[in-house]
């Protein structure tokens, strides 16, 4: 410091300058709102649940923490498990999965039914880019306590231990997210893999006020919306009701922001789905060898493992299929060597390894690119599983004590094939016996059938359904209007709109629609 | 090491305390060790590369200065030295690409490169700064006798990466006094620091998650959207680039050293020859004093005047990188500079015309225009193509319809807009691309009025605190690079 500043003392000296009063003035805002934050939580109600974005997992908490009850079986998995789980359900139940709000395998839950005489709750927790880390976190943040199952299914795949897109684990959206809610401090070094993730992640302890900037941007975001819409007038501003080339730009580099009916799983038509060899995304994947991320990550598993066990839940560890085209793009001796770390790790933790990647059952007509099955693989993935999980004793011990037998008395006498082809022939119908919200449509005795809807011509607005159907039993858009209207053959229809007038699209799905921002 | 990062905001105080702790005669080394280490964290090689021309420079300037028979000889060595080290890093796959295009007619067979060239990051800024030094010398200036001071003045890490462009001149006796530092420059260089992050990350990061959807895919939009893309480019790059400007010059004042603006609220330019004054001024002032003015300026005929404007024009936009696009956008500055030296000789005739445009209106007009008309530049720059920069400017100044509105799927405004919605950004696109026009008005009047430096310090107090909240909260999480880097 000059001659001009001798006179005074340092710290005197230190208070002169806005700047350093600034910095003091900061760090006695944080503690304030660090303090508020703790003693009195409900004065700033900040909460992991409010997001700026809707992200895959979001939703699967949000609906998770909506659970009555444990559920007695969860899927863990990356899109490898969410594939089969959604197609296989278009299949089973032919009607329109709604990815974001449909978070459980119906199809595994009715094979279950059928050989062990219970019925079953599941939950899925399969996510797209899942990595063991991230399951390992779902369960640590949520399989716990009075919420835990008494059986994990999560299908592994080598990509779940190795991607060259990945830097660290703790950079999923997952992995983000599942520590805003839970504590996963335990294993940061692990998670974090560099020197400045962790001190990135060092900071975010030190400062509330990076700790909390996904809270200040969803209240941010909040404001905008609410400005925009005030000053413009405008209703529509998710980024999911955006077009859909407009989703595809800002998807490569935006967060995950969800809607409800933002992704659908169709069923199958007749004609075999066609195949799409997406080996270059893989061959980017696989492109080295990441020894340290890969041990890291079976570290995660035997975390997973290790809690489970604690936890009394039986792991049921799924070897995922994959096309040989695929095995082939993976450096030399890499897929064996991780076949054998797992096997091993399941057997030291007495855990089941189902290796379910086999050519002969799973030949290339069930996928639909070099990882993914398609529908029909999917119905064929959950029936080879729960033909598996029947097969072992200890697992079948275990599925044979969980479930609630008097949901199965009340069914016990119809017999299980028969039940099997009435599902096929009347999906609604027959599920509708076990929920309550599909009834609602028949208490409704509603107009509208899916055959109307599907020949309506092209311009057609509106107005047109409303004519046949009346008024839509509600509007569950949060930007666009969604608007649904019972089904007279059973199921919902959703029409969405931008503008009340002209269609965007038409959904079907089995169970009453709710809007996705209810919490 | 990008400025953005932890790893700056650990290095820079590091450096700040070790600085001043230290002795006099040691501060130079340690900004010289300092600038190479944030050299090396990028690709440690290219230390070399940075140290060869340092020490090529040095020498041939005491050579050009020295000697009297072969002094015009060894000026010419060294700019074949700093450019062709230039050519060969920046434009070897350009030059082989565009050889290929002229051969391929003639069915020669086409050219490749055996070995992959990686661009050394500054390369341009850092090569430019030697050319003014050896040229400055050959025109009499005394050559730099302190290594470290020379070496320091070419890598220093603050201006190492995007400049400005720093003349010796002003800035090695900065290094040769004896540096100090008081209270009221320590604010300065924080408040600069603060306000180019937030000018970075707030802005200029938030437009590009738009900007990128706009340019990427120009043919699914409307005229309308394209305008607002481009509109949306012009703030992107300036809060990008005088951002990154604001915390050079921070940093370089926490040491007690001033460089150059680089920015004069560019867009409240209101004719073109006024843009250029305001936009990048270390460059152009550059190109003026060591090009424009070399090919003989405006010395010379009319004609031979806008040729070398052309000329000059053209290869400051190839400057900016090794692409068709960006030589297109340096040939369309150099022909609006031609265009509006006419005009404004058209106009000092027709006093009418002068009247009208020396007008309130007349000048408020003149502001919008020229923005419009660097708008228009900036898709050049932007675009990858020059074709998808003639797809988009077709469809702006027809303003076509989208995919939607030609199948009458939907007539709803709101759908047709990207409504790309986080963090700050968006929605508000819309209403921010309007402010933010008006906050350069403000800023015009702020600096005007320097209500800054005069503001109460409980304000000062207020707006610092509330920058830190702000660059805490809303950096992406995924900040990309600023944007001149890559040249």
């Amino acid at each position: 410091m000059t001659a001009d500043d001798k006179p005074k003392s340092l710290p005197a000296k230190l208070l002169s300058s806005y700047v350093v009063c600034a910095a003091l003035l900061f760090v006695g805002l944080e503690a304030l709102g660090s303090a508020i934050n703790t003693y009195s939580p409900q004065t700033m109600a900040l909460s992991p649940y409010k997001s700026a974005n809707r992200s895959w997992i979001w939703w699967n908490v949000r609906d998770f923490d909506r659970l009555t009850a444990a559920p007695d079986i969860v899927l863990l998995g990356s899109s490898l498990m969410m594939a089969p789980l959604h197609g296989g359900d278009a299949v089973h139940l032919n009607s329109a999965q709604n990815v974001p709000l449909h978070h459980k395998s119906q199809l595994l839950e009715d094979l279950l039914k059928e050989k062990f005489k219970r019925s079953y709750h599941s939950f899925a927790f399969a996510l797209g880019g899942e990595m063991v880390s991230d399951a390992w976190a779902i369960s640590d943040t949520m399989l716990k306590g009075d919420r835990k199952p008494k059986v994990i299914i999560y299908g592994v795949a080598p990509r779940d231990f190795m991607d060259s897109a990945l830097p660290s684990a703790a950079s999923t959206e997952i992995y983000k997210y599942m520590s805003r809610i839970g504590d996963l401090s335990a294993v940061d070094k692990d998670a974090y893999s560099s020197f400045w993730q962790q001190g990135e992640n060092a900071l975010g302890k030190i400062s509330f006020t990076y700790k909390h900037r996904p809270d200040f941007l969803y209240i941010q975001h909040r404001w905008a919306k609410e400005l925009f819409r005030k000053l413009l007038g405008y209703k529509e501003l998710e980024l999911v009701n955006s077009p859909y080339h407009v989703r595809k730009q800002a998807f490569s580099e935006l967060p995950e922001d969800n809607g409800p009916g933002s992704l659908f799983v169709d069923p199958p038509g007749p004609v075999q789905e066609p195949y799409e060899a997406n080996l270059d995304e893989y061959r980017f994947r696989y492109r080295k060898v990441n020894l340290k991320q890969f041990n890291t990550q079976l570290s995660f598993l035997e975390r997973l493992l290790v809690l489970s066990e604690k936890e009394n839940i039986r792991v049921v560890l799924v070897n995922m299929p994959l096309t040989e085209d695929n095995i082939n793009l993976m450096p030399p001796g890499f897929y064996q060597n991780y076949l054998d770390k797992v096997t091993a790790l399941t057997t030291s933790h007495k855990a089941l390894l189902l290796n379910l990647n086999d050519p002969k059952i799973f030949p290339q007509k069930y996928f639909t690119d070099s990882v993914h099955l398609n529908a029909r693989g999917g119905e064929h993935f959950f029936q080879v599983l729960a033909d598996r999980l029947k097969a072992d004793p200890e697992t079948a011990a275990i599925i044979s004590q969980a479930g609630s037998k008097k949901e199965n008395e009340a069914t016990e006498n119809e017999a299980p094939k028969d039940k099997a082809a009435n599902v096929k022939s009347k999906p609604f119908t027959a599920i509708a016996n076990t929920d309550d919200e599909t009834s609602l449509a028949e208490k409704m005795q509603p107009k509208l059938t899916r055959k109307f809807l599907e020949n309506l011509p092209k311009d057609a607005t509106v107005d047109d359904i409303i004519k046949k159907a009346g008024q839509p039993h509600g509007d569950i858009g949060s930007g666009i209007h969604i608007l649904t209207f019972p089904l007279a053959d059973g199921g919902w229809a959703l029409v969405g709109t931008p503008d009340m007038k002209s269609i965007m699209y038409i959904h079907y799905q089995l169970l009453e629609p709710k809007s996705g921002f209810e919490k | 090491m990008l400025f953005n990062t932890l790893q700056y905001a650990l290095f820079l105080p590091l450096v700040f305390v070790l600085f001043w702790v230290s002795p006099q005669k040691w501060r130079v080394w340690i900004l010289l060790s300092a600038s190479y280490i944030f050299y090396m964290t990028w690709k440690p090689i290219f230390i070399l590369l940075i140290l060869g021309l340092t020490l090529g420079n040095y020498y041939l300037g005491f050579a050009v200065h020295k000697s009297e028979k072969y002094k015009k000889r060894w000026l010419t060595l060294a700019i074949v030295l700093n450019l062709g080290t230039l050519a060969y890093f920046k434009y070897a796959y350009f030059l082989c690409e565009t050889a290929n295009q002229c051969l391929q007619p003639l069915g020669l067979p086409a050219a490749s490169l055996p070995f992959k060239i990686i661009l050394p990051l500054g390369i341009s800024f850092f090569v430019f700064e030697f050319i003014h030094y050896v040229v400055d010398v050959y025109r009499g200036h005394q050559p730099i006798k302190s290594f470290p001071a020379f070496a320091l003045f070419a890598s220093f890490f603050p201006t190492q990466i995007a400049g400005p462009i720093k003349r010796f001149q002003d800035f090695i006796p900065q290094f040769l006094a004896p540096a100090k530092l008081t209270i009221k420059q320590f604010d300065t260089a924080i408040s600069l620091i603060l306000l180019g992050l937030f000018k970075k990350v707030l802005i200029a990061d938030n437009l590009s998650f738009f900007v990128q959807g706009g340019f990427s895919q120009p043919q699914i939009f409307s005229g309308l959207d394209l305008w607002i893309f481009a509109y949306a480019f012009a703030f992107q790059i300036y809060f990008d680039f005088s951002g990154y400007t604001d915390i050079a010059r921070g940093s370089a004042n926490l040491f007690g050293y001033k460089v150059p603006i680089n920015f004069n609220l560019p867009y409240l330019a209101s004719n073109i020859s006024d843009f250029w004054r305001r936009w990048h001024i270390s460059l152009s002032t550059w190109l003026r004093d060591y090009l424009f003015i070399p090919l003989g300026g405006s010395r010379l005929s009319k004609w031979l005047n806008y040729r070398n404007l052309i000329i000059t024009m053209t290869l400051g936009g190839l400057w900016h990188g090794a692409a068709m696009h960006y030589l297109v956008w340096g040939l369309y500055q150099g022909i609006l500079l031609v265009a509006h030296k006419e005009f404004q000789a058209f106009k000092e005739s027709q006093a009418w015309l002068k009247n009208a445009f020396e007008t309130k209106l007349g000048q408020v007009a003149s502001i919008v225009l020229t923005f419009h008309v660097v708008c228009i530049g900036w898709v050049f720059f932007r675009a990858e193509t020059n074709a998808l920069a003639l797809q988009m400017l077709s469809k702006m100044l027809t303003l076509a319809p989208t995919i939607e509105q030609v199948a009458g799927q939907t007539k709803d405004v709101a759908m047709l807009l990207p409504t790309i919605n986080y963090p700050l950004i968006y929605p508000s696109v819309f209403l921010l691309l309007p402010l933010l026009a008006l906050a350069h008005i403000a800023m015009g009047y702020i600096n005007k009025t320097n209500l800054i430096e005069r503001a109460p310090k409980l304000a000062k107090i207020a707006w610092c605190c509330a920058m830190i909240f702000v660059v805490l909260v809303f950096s992406p999480d995924k900040s990309p690079r600023f944007i001149y880097f890559q040249f």
